[in-house]
């Protein structure tokens, strides 16, 4: 489990580098990556003052995912880069493929509880 | 293995520099001079927006340069530029910078950087995430501005000290090659108080002195979208040497309301590059031409000195709009008295600023004022200003003036290069509408938006 957690680590660090370089996700890993739709940003409400680092993630319809039904309403893991077009995003454990923004889930509010999960 | 990330600049990271930064201004100013020595990046041509003073014209071209920034590679410079695009009253503006910029705080920068650690560093990110989460949606202040109050509150200890002041060192080396004048000599200054500590970068700061580039295709383009103002362009084109710093003895537009002018100056400005410090002269604004005496609590520096500050150059234009109307107003005269050792390049070569308690050389600064009409202007104020006719538009000119108005308002609602031409059914619309109103470019401004409202409320148009 260690290891794998080592893994993560690593491979998520080595992304945020190669974004600090101007890259950005391959076409391949874009085109295998799990897509979310009506999509939004929230904040974890739920932190305490105490805690310096805020957190983020996205909710949304999930499509495309190895483990999590078409058109199921997900909270991802933690937010790590926003592409600022708002065409993908790395969150803590994978990356994901954006796609329209314009019309959020309902009840969001609600939503705000779903617990972290991709 | 893990490669290094910040090759390209040998001290902190930018963003991190930027945090302790107090005041959009100084954060920018900062910004500006380390992002100038990327050659591949067109700083000047983004110039005028980035010093425009204007919330959302800065937004815009932050954002742009943080495309070009992640473009070449930069993505800490980029990352930056996405920080200065913050804005506590729009919370979503920080999604796409707090995620990246906390993780590269708590995983991927080295520690202690720029002589603060990490813990610092979060702490002083908490204000960040605070504005993401719309604490601060109706303050109208910067985020940095807004981070420099919250963190003087918090106990005032060492979390709100500066990481030293090693990396104001760098503004100074503002791009050697460019000829530049040094507007605020340390030894005419005073210290300066409290609420003069965003001019304090002025002392001794060399600015640039922005140059003219191709005035033939300047004038080709202004000539194509004010077609009736070709002897205005030409008289006012005349002063500038190409390859010379842009510098003009006053000039004071002239002509029916409506018709441009300030639209005119404004435009030449963005083409040459500089910015334009508007300055009310009907008094809606503050009246504080000259700045007010350093004594007073909030004291305020004169119009040409904020100006400068603001662009960060020392050759910008000070335009007073509808300056006639001073003259109507219970402040009757001031405006006037106090613009004119402006007027006069002796005098503001050595211009002592009464807010600053400081000696300036403001000589550099071009005054451009407008009028509706100049019966009632003084004639000592008269004789200082080359007065420009700019008559008003005639029919015949309608075809490129709405184009331009077009254009203009496709940039407005950020939809550029996708407008449909004005068909000729449309144009002879517009063109009894106009007539009717006088002529005025104003009210073709609205005549035209009036009738995009039509056709998006009706087909798509082929």
């Amino acid at each position: 489990m260690l290891l794998v957690d080592d893994y993560l680590d690593r491979w998520l660090r080595l992304d945020i580098e190669h974004y600090f370089r101007g890259g950005q996700p391959s076409a391949f890993e874009l085109a295998h990556a799990a897509r979310l739709e009506n999509w939004l940003v929230v904040h974890a409400c739920e932190l305490t003052r105490n805690d310096l680092a805020g957190d983020m993630s996205l909710i949304g319809h999930v499509m495309d995912h190895p483990r999590h039904a078409d058109g199921k309403l997900i909270r991802t893991a933690t937010l790590v880069w926003l592409d600022s077009r708002g065409k993908w995003a790395r969150t803590k454990d994978i990356i994901w493929r954006l796609g329209d923004r314009s019309a959020p889930p309902s009840g969001a509010d609600e939503l705000r509880k779903l617990t972290g999960e991709s | 293995m893990a490669q290094e990330v910040s090759t390209h600049s040998s001290s902190a990271p930018l963003p991190l520099q930027l945090l302790w930064r107090r005041g959009w201004p100084p954060a920018a100013q900062f910004f500006w001079s380390r992002i100038g020595e990327i050659e591949s990046l067109p700083r000047g041509d983004l110039a005028a927006d980035f010093w425009s003073g204007e919330k959302e014209r800065c937004k815009a071209v932050c954002r742009t340069l943080a495309d070009l920034l992640f473009a070449a590679g930069r993505g800490e410079e980029a990352l930056a530029a996405l920080m200065l695009a913050a804005d506590p009253a729009e919370p979503q503006t920080f999604e796409i910078v707090l995620p990246q910029l906390t993780y590269a705080i708590e995983h991927l920068w080295e520690w202690p950087a720029a002589g603060v650690t990490r813990q610092h560093a979060l702490g002083r990110l908490t204000v960040w995430w605070r504005a993401a989460r719309g604490d601060f949606e109706d303050d109208d202040s910067s985020i940095f501005w807004i981070t420099g109050l919250e963190m003087l509150d918090q106990d005032g200890s060492s979390e709100g000290l500066p990481p030293a002041e090693e990396p104001d060192k760098c503004e100074q080396e503002d791009e050697p090659e460019e000829p530049g004048i040094v507007v605020m000599p340390k030894d005419k200054v005073t210290k300066l108080n409290n609420y003069q500590s965003e001019f304090k970068d002025l002392v001794d700061a060399r600015l640039p002195l922005r140059l003219a580039g191709d005035i033939g295709a300047v004038r080709r383009k202004l000539i194509a979208e004010y077609p009736h103002a070709v002897g205005a362009i030409d008289v006012v084109l005349r002063e500038l040497r190409e390859g010379k710093p842009v510098r003009w003895a006053p000039i004071l537009l002239t002509g029916p309301a409506g018709v441009g002018k300030s639209r005119l100056v404004r435009r030449i400005a963005d083409l040459l590059g500089i910015g334009v410090y508007r300055y009310d002269g009907s008094g809606a604004s503050d009246n504080m031409f000259g700045g007010s005496p350093k004594g007073w609590g909030n004291t305020v520096p004169s119009a040409p000195t904020r100006a400068v500050n603001q662009m960060r150059i020392a050759n910008p234009i000070v335009m007073v709009d509808e300056i006639e109307k001073a003259g109507t107003s219970s402040r009757n005269g001031r405006l006037w008295d106090a613009l004119l050792p402006f007027l006069e390049r002796e005098t503001a070569t050595r211009y002592r600023d009464v807010s600053l308690d400081a000696e300036l050389d403001l000589s550099w600064v071009s005054h451009i004022a407008t009028a509706n009409s100049i019966e009632n202007l003084p004639d000592p104020l008269k004789d200082r200003y080359c007065i420009v006719k700019v008559p008003a538009p005639r029919l015949a000119d309608l075809p490129g003036l709405a184009a331009n108005v077009l254009q203009e308002l496709a940039v407005e609602s950020g939809e550029q290069g996708f407008v449909w031409a004005l068909a000729n059914d449309e144009l002879a619309v517009i063109g009894r509408a106009w007539e009717k109103a006088g002529f005025s470019i104003r009210a073709l401004q609205k005549i035209v938006a009036a009738t995009l409202e039509v056709r998006n409320a009706n087909a798509v148009r082929h």
